[in-house]
């Protein structure tokens, strides 16, 4: 599990997962939370989950192939995912991932953590 | 459940490549394509919406790369690919691949080698339970055990006096045995044939915890006093050879000289008994060997210590025990002095877990400084590869300047280099293992002979395989360390300070012939000084000729002929075997050269002042003994038929004997006393060599056989043959057969105990010969590549200086100047290395010197001679080029 504490300040060097507006810094981890929550509704193709994630953050983050596959393909490596050949809405062939009981456990968790991070930060940033 | 699926992929990744590759592949596209519907639901035309998709995708290639960079086992492949590499560049350049892969595996398989036999000789533990708390209870004293050699140190009546302590008093251990090795003789009747064997006390298998692969072991039960018909328990390798590995040996008995005895148990194969370097096929009970005597000193008593005793508490608690238990096994027949010696003696236990071995004190200093010796063999290999690997690395400055400008990183340059140090080196662990156990075998072939076999438990074990790891380990680190070192210049591009760098790579390399140099200064001294020792035993002065003697031990029944006729048979043989055709002269003797048993005595020498007493040795002969031997009387007469049991006794006495105990007077009529026997000194015999070649001669007072009833029943007989004539075995086993059919006989011939007991010497000698030798090869390969490189750098220097008139000979002191100054600073270095390598070889050397200085004038001599001829023919090729032709091909 990527610790969020650990990577703080770190920049992704991962091309292609960017802020839409302009290529800011992102914590890194975050990718994998957007995608367990892409995910979180039901199983989708990789593209969906692309499209997915632009939708969730009104456009905030554009998830680009070069690091949506890594992203996925680690994840399902992890057992957070599993995937199978279904056809598509337009029928095509495509490869569908869902999450397995650990992914929701997972999200569950990430999630809590990164309220309580975000939160402090908030607080922090206040004062 | 990570960590589980991690795994499965990681097993995915590697073991059906093919298709994760497929599916990889396939997904990309098919994003490719669900994108491209997106653009064209938009609006847009199918042309454009492609065009649109593969934008944003950004490269099926690149997008699939960032994936497996993702996978797990993704750093694996990496290292895998590193390897395949590393193969593949080896492949291309066959005869780098072969020098290094060579040379690596000369070093090696020396080292290795030599471990191994390090190994199975000094560290490894016996195969039994718990060996770690076994350990050996020694007597020890000044006067201590003179009789004794091996392990024998313990009488049969001190050994129950000791296991009654067991019983009793004693803490120290939670079990003791006492062993003995022999040799059993399976031939009921004729030539011999002897196989390897203990006397056992009746707990020696259950104190070692070993058990059976059939029937039982020996207990107490069967080692009672006076047993008959005791069982034996045989050697795995015995039943195997004898029974067939058949199951019904346990019904079988074994017909030795000493009786019968019925199999009752197999050992496993791996038990080869307590001492190493040697194996025993039959164990009988202690009771079985009739030796009950308390002046007997056969046996080794080993035992398994109670847990928190070291050898130490158990040393301090047996100094409270000894006075007890030798007052009550103090042999009747001593006198009282002995008796007050033997009283003084002291037991003290040593760590045992590696068993006990005669061989391992035998070969503990030569094998260290083999150990040594191959140690430098691996620098000079690992020096040679390291200069060649600097040659290599600088052809292939173009090929890693590129990889630096597409984007390697240093440390991914390094590590490319490093794993071809790898790859090499471990090619050449293997194939350095794999002559290591050709070595080995002729190193035990060596110092085995036909009577005296030598088997080490030599199987793979970890200490070998942690051993060899090491070995690759710091050989990649010595040789891979410079290219690496030197990726740095690459990364800079510094195809501009190739001036700079190839000049401090050259120093390199002649520092590492140096090295080789010097090595090869210290093993090549090594080589001759060990020659020189084989040589020197060789001439020694023994006092008898060594060609053309035939021993042949006769052993007789106890009853059969009668004891009151032993004497007349005696006789009989002599006169028989001399009519033989070939043969010179016949006798017999208690102690023939080089084989006999020891007998060492007390002699005492009556004087104008008082008695002298001193330890001499005495030789029981016939009467043409002096004769047969070739050995010339100096003064007086040989023992001759006059000399009776009813006449007076008479000795023969040698110079070395009237030198010490009878200086300045004559000895002839003197007399000598042993025991309770007086002897009237009839003749003076020259000094000969008793029981080996090495020692300086000892006084030998010989005596008359004759003169003493009854003879034993074994009899060593010398036959000494006309010179080229076929030492006539079949003719004396003939006789034999007509005159005591029953009889046993052993032959062999002097020269060959004379090898034998050189065994040492030559294995030092030839073992030291060959690695002096790969030094010299391995130099010499050093000093011809760095003159053939500096030579091909200077090739348009020398080709100008060649065209301006310069004479070929002044050119080529130039090119040699260096090498020569460089062999020099390694002749210096490696001289003064044999100081302290000279001190090492002392022990071993023999009629030389170790730090004799005309050994290294040689040496000088040969190496010099050696690098000379390496670097002049690269150096006579340069100035022969015609200067037209290196100019232009510059």
């Amino acid at each position: 599990m990527v610790s969020y504490r650990a990577s703080i300040g770190t920049t992704s060097t991962r091309k292609g997962f960017a802020v839409a507006d302009r290529r800011a810094a992102l914590l890194q981890g975050t990718l994998d939370l957007l995608i367990l929550k892409a995910l979180s509704a039901g199983e989708l193709h990789g593209l969906g989950v692309s499209r997915r994630v632009e939708q969730i953050t009104d456009g905030t983050f554009v998830v680009q192939p070069g690091s949506l596959f890594p992203a996925l393909h680690r994840l399902e490596e992890a057992g957070w995912l599993t995937s199978d050949w279904q056809p598509s809405e337009n029928n095509r062939r495509a490869k569908y991932y869902r999450l397995t009981k650990a992914g929701r456990r997972q999200l569950g968790q990430e999630t809590a953590q990164w309220n309580r991070i975000s939160l402090a930060i908030a607080r922090a940033l206040e004062t | 459940m990570r960590l589980i699926s991690g795994l499965r992929a990681m097993w995915r990744n590697i073991a059906h490549r093919t298709a994760v590759e497929r599916e990889l592949d396939d997904e990309v596209r098919a994003y490719a394509e669900l994108l491209a519907d997106d653009f064209r639901a938009k609006g847009v035309s199918a042309q454009e919406a492609h065009r649109a998709a593969r934008a944003e995708l950004g490269g099926v290639e690149s997008v699939k790369e960032a994936v497996r960079q993702a996978q797990r086992g993704a750093r694996l492949r990496s290292w895998w690919q590193d390897v395949a590499f590393a193969a593949r560049v080896l492949r291309r350049s066959p005869s780098f691949t072969a020098a290094t892969v060579g040379s690596l595996a000369l070093g090696i398989g020396a080292t290795a080698a030599v471990f191994g036999l390090v190994n199975a000789l000094q560290l490894r533990t016996l195969p039994v339970s718990s060996p770690e708390n076994l350990a050996m209870l020694r007597l020890e004293g000044p006067r201590c055990c003179r009789h004794t050699g091996r392990n024998r140190q313990v009488s049969l009546p001190l050994w129950r006096e000791i296991s009654r302590q067991l019983a009793n008093d004693q803490q120290a251990f939670a079990g003791l045995f006492a062993f003995a090795d022999t040799r059993f003789n399976l031939a009921p009747h004729g030539e011999v044939r002897y196989v390897e064997g203990l006397f056992v006390s009746g707990d020696f298998f259950t104190v070692l915890g070993v058990q059976p692969v059939l029937g039982r072991i020996l207990t107490s039960d069967d080692d009672r006093p006076g047993c008959t018909g005791a069982g034996a328990v045989i050697s795995h390798a015995l039943w195997q050879a004898e029974f067939g590995g058949r199951a019904d040996v346990l019904s079988q008995t074994l017909n030795l000289r000493s009786g019968r005895s019925p199999i009752v148990g197999v050992m496993p194969p791996e038990f080869l008994g307590v001492e190493t370097g040697r194996r025993f096929e039959i164990a009988l009970p202690l009771c079985a060997s009739g030796f009950d005597r308390a002046d007997h000193w056969w046996l080794a008593v080993m035992g398994r210590l109670k847990p928190g005793w070291s050898p130490q508490q158990a040393t301090a608690h047996f100094a409270t025990l000894a006075p007890g238990l030798l007052q009550s096994a103090s042999p009747p027949t001593y006198s009282a002095e002995m008796a007050r010696d033997f009283l003084t003696l002291k037991f003290s236990v040593h760590p045992a877990h590696n068993g006990v071995s005669v061989l391992r004190t035998q070969y503990r200093e030569p094998l260290w400084i083999l150990f040594a010796v191959a140690g430098l063999v691996l620098i000079a290999a690992c020096a040679n590869v390291a200069s060649l690997s600097l040659v290599r690395s600088t052809a292939r400055e173009a090929e890693f300047s590129l990889r630096a400008a597409l984007g390697a990183s240093t440390p991914r340059l390094v590590r490319q280099l490093l794993v071809e140090g790898v790859v090499i080196a471990v090619l050449g662990a293997i194939s350095g293992l794999v002559l290591a156990h050709f070595a080995q075998e002729g190193v035990l072939a060596l110092i085995s002979t036909p009577t005296d076999r030598i088997v080490l438990a030599r199987g793979p074990d970890w200490r070998l395989f942690a051993f060899t790891a090491l070995l690759i380990g710091l050989t990649t680190i010595a040789f891979a360390i410079a290219p690496a070192v030197r990726c740095r210049e690459w990364k800079l591009g510094g195809t501009n300070n190739r001036l700079t760098s190839r000049r401090s790579h050259v120093y390199a390399r002649e520092a590492l012939v140096g090295v080789q140099i010097a090595m090869s200064v210290v093993l090549v001294s090594a080589a001759l000084l060990f020659m020189l020792t084989t040589r020197n035993l060789l001439a020694a002065d023994r006092g008898f000729r060594v060609n053309d003697l035939l021993f042949a031990h006769v052993f007789m029944n106890d009853t059969d002929p009668p004891r009151e006729r032993r004497a007349d048979v005696q006789r009989q043989l002599v006169a028989r075997l001399a009519e033989l055709p070939g043969v010179a002269a016949v006798a017999h003797a208690s102690t023939p050269p080089l084989v006999g048993t020891t007998w060492g005595i007390v002699l005492r020498v009556p004087s104008a002042n008082g008695e002298i007493k001193a330890e001499a040795n005495r030789n029981q002969v016939s009467a043409g003994y002096f004769d047969a031997m070739q050995m010339p009387l100096l003064a007086g007469r040989q023992f001759n038929d006059g000399d009776t049991t009813s006449s007076v006794k008479v000795a023969v006495v040698n110079e070395t004997l009237v030198r010490l105990f009878l200086a300045g007077v004559n000895p002839l009529g003197r007399r000598i006393m042993d025991g309770d026997d007086s002897f009237e000194i009839v003749g003076v015999v020259r000094d000969s060599k008793l029981y080996s070649l090495r020692e300086p001669f000892r006084p030998i007072a010989y005596t008359a056989a004759s003169q003493f009833a009854p003879p034993s029943s074994t009899v060593r007989f010398v036959v000494r043959t006309a010179t080229g004539a076929v030492p006539g075995v079949d003719g004396v086993r003939r006789t034999l057969a007509e005159i005591v059919p029953t009889a046993g006989v052993r032959f062999g011939t002097l020269s060959e105990v004379v090898n034998a007991s050189m065994q040492t010497e030559r294995l030092m000698a030839s073992l030291s010969m060959c690695f002096g030798a790969i030094a010299i090869l391995l130099a010499a390969v050093g000093v011809y590549g760095v003159v053939s490189c500096s030579a091909a750098t200077r090739r348009r220097e020398i080709a100008i200086r060649l065209a301006l008139g310069a004479m070929a000979p002044h050119v080529m002191r130039a090119v040699l100047g260096r090498v020569l100054v460089v062999g020099l600073i390694g002749l210096m270095a490696g001289a003064l290395m044999t100081i302290p390598a000279a001190s090492l070889a002392r022990s071993i050397a023999y009629g030389i010197d170790a730090g004799d200085p005309r050994v290294l004038l040689v040496v000088a001599g040969i190496i010099l001679t050696c690098g000379v001829v390496a670097a002049w023919l690269p150096a006579r090729r340069a100035v022969r080029t015609d200067p037209l032709i290196a100019l232009k091909t510059e």
